[in-house]
């Protein structure tokens, strides 16, 4: 049995593209599934990357632009244009296309031409914490606190980021979770407390619970990164 | 400052949730302009709610297979690498679950919401262009979900009162 038939293949990105692009032999090499599990890998945190740093949340817009990116990280990598820097190094140049992509799309909605500059950013910094809330320093949402001169992004802490959030995620109850559910889509608390299993809720208990998941969550962010 | 932002953490949950907030908008954006803490709270919360809705999504059977299709299509060997294009027989036909099974989806749940309406109606209902939303249609009435009724007035259509039953007990 081949290593990438296992149920989980804990390969690193670049072993999965070198596994690829060796030639077939008895012993290994020109493995296609090797792709497949690279690619399956990051369709949850670049879907969470793009929610996050882009102003679309349609869920046929993400689709399509994840699809994008994937097709080009593809392409690269065939094509040998994607060469490894050592661990990490796809992660990166991966994050480096969606921002691409991003910013694109920032672009196409403003209706501007695409700087020539602009399209290959160097992102490599850490953020500020008032830095704009998207990925190519436009603000997608009003929360944004305060002017940053400079756009930048750390990719990697993003990846990482999605991670600490699904450990947190995995903590709560199934209770806490359904509740999470429903005011994620948008359902009003007034109407949550007349489901059924919600009904022992009043509306004051109810908010109450949802800042307290939010305090949990926040604590068990704090842990993982004091792990860390 | 502290003492502050105590009184704007039930804030903070709810304005991400697009619930009312219990303190007038501008004082909590200011608030916020003002403290680092709490923008990294809601900026934590924000995520978290944008992870969960990533994790919700990809929990879903027909977005897996969807994924391991794509996925297993664009890696296949027969996949030219260098231009990345689909052989010439393949060019132009586009993915008809994509294409048309999104929109019988928010068609679905257009009809949840609205009961019965008229054919007619159906762009409007959905927001979609009047090809896509009468091919969504389509697509709900080979799958059985929808009924239709004529009369004098017109033609209606509706869901199956048993998807009726399940649209509301999804939530």
């Amino acid at each position: 049995m081949r290593v990438s038939n296992m149920p989980d293949d804990t390969r690193s990105d670049e072993d999965l593209i070198l596994a690829e692009r060796q030639p077939a032999s008895p012993v290994g090499g020109g493995e296609t599934e090797a792709l497949n599990t690279l690619f399956k890998r990051y369709l949850e945190p670049l879907r969470w990357f793009l929610l996050k740093h882009s102003w679309f949340k349609d869920d046929t817009h993400l689709d399509d632009l994840i699809q994008e990116i994937l097709k080009i990280a593809f392409i690269r990598i065939k094509s040998g244009k994607f060469q490894s820097e050592g661990a990490g190094s796809f992660r990166r140049y991966l994050y480096k296309i969606a921002s691409i992509e991003c910013k694109k799309q920032d672009i196409a909605r403003a209706g501007q031409p695409i700087p020539l500059s602009s399209r290959f950013p160097l992102v490599e910094t850490g953020v500020a914490d008032d830095v704009a809330s998207s990925a190519t320093g436009r603000r997608g949402t009003e929360l944004v606190a305060l002017p940053t001169a400079t756009p930048s992004l750390d990719l990697f802490q993003d990846d990482r980021r999605y991670k600490k959030l699904i450990k947190a995620l995995k903590t709560l109850s199934g209770e806490e979770i359904r509740l999470l559910i429903l005011v994620n889509r948008k359902i009003p608390y007034k109407e949550i407390i007349t489901y059924p299993m919600f009904s022992q809720y009043k509306l004051d208990s109810l908010k109450q619970k949802v800042y307290d998941i939010r305090q949990k969550v926040e604590r068990i962010n704090q842990e993982v990164k004091d792990e860390e | 400052m502290k003492n502050n932002c105590k009184r704007y953490g039930q804030a903070i949950t709810d304005y991400v949730l697009g619930e009312e907030i219990d303190c007038p908008k501008e004082e909590l954006m200011s608030h916020l302009k003002a403290c680092a803490k709490c923008r990294a709270e809601l900026t934590n919360w924000q995520d978290f709610q944008n992870a969960l809705r990533v994790k919700e999504h990809h929990s879903r059977p027909e977005v897996k297979e969807k994924w391991d299709r794509f996925i297993r299509e664009l890696v296949s060997p027969s996949q030219p690498a260098e231009s990345g294009r689909a052989p010439a027989e393949h060019r132009g036909i586009l993915n008809i679950e994509e294409k048309v099974g999104a929109p019988a989806g928010i068609l679905y749940q257009a009809l949840a919401r609205n009961g019965e309406v008229k054919i007619e109606h159906l762009p409007q209902i959905t927001e979609l262009p009047p090809p896509k939303a009468y091919s969504a249609f389509g697509w709900l009435a080979c799958q059985k979900k929808v009924v239709m009724r004529q009369d004098d007035k017109g033609t209606y259509v509706a869901l199956t009162p048993l998807e009726r039953e399940r649209s509301q007990a999804q939530i």
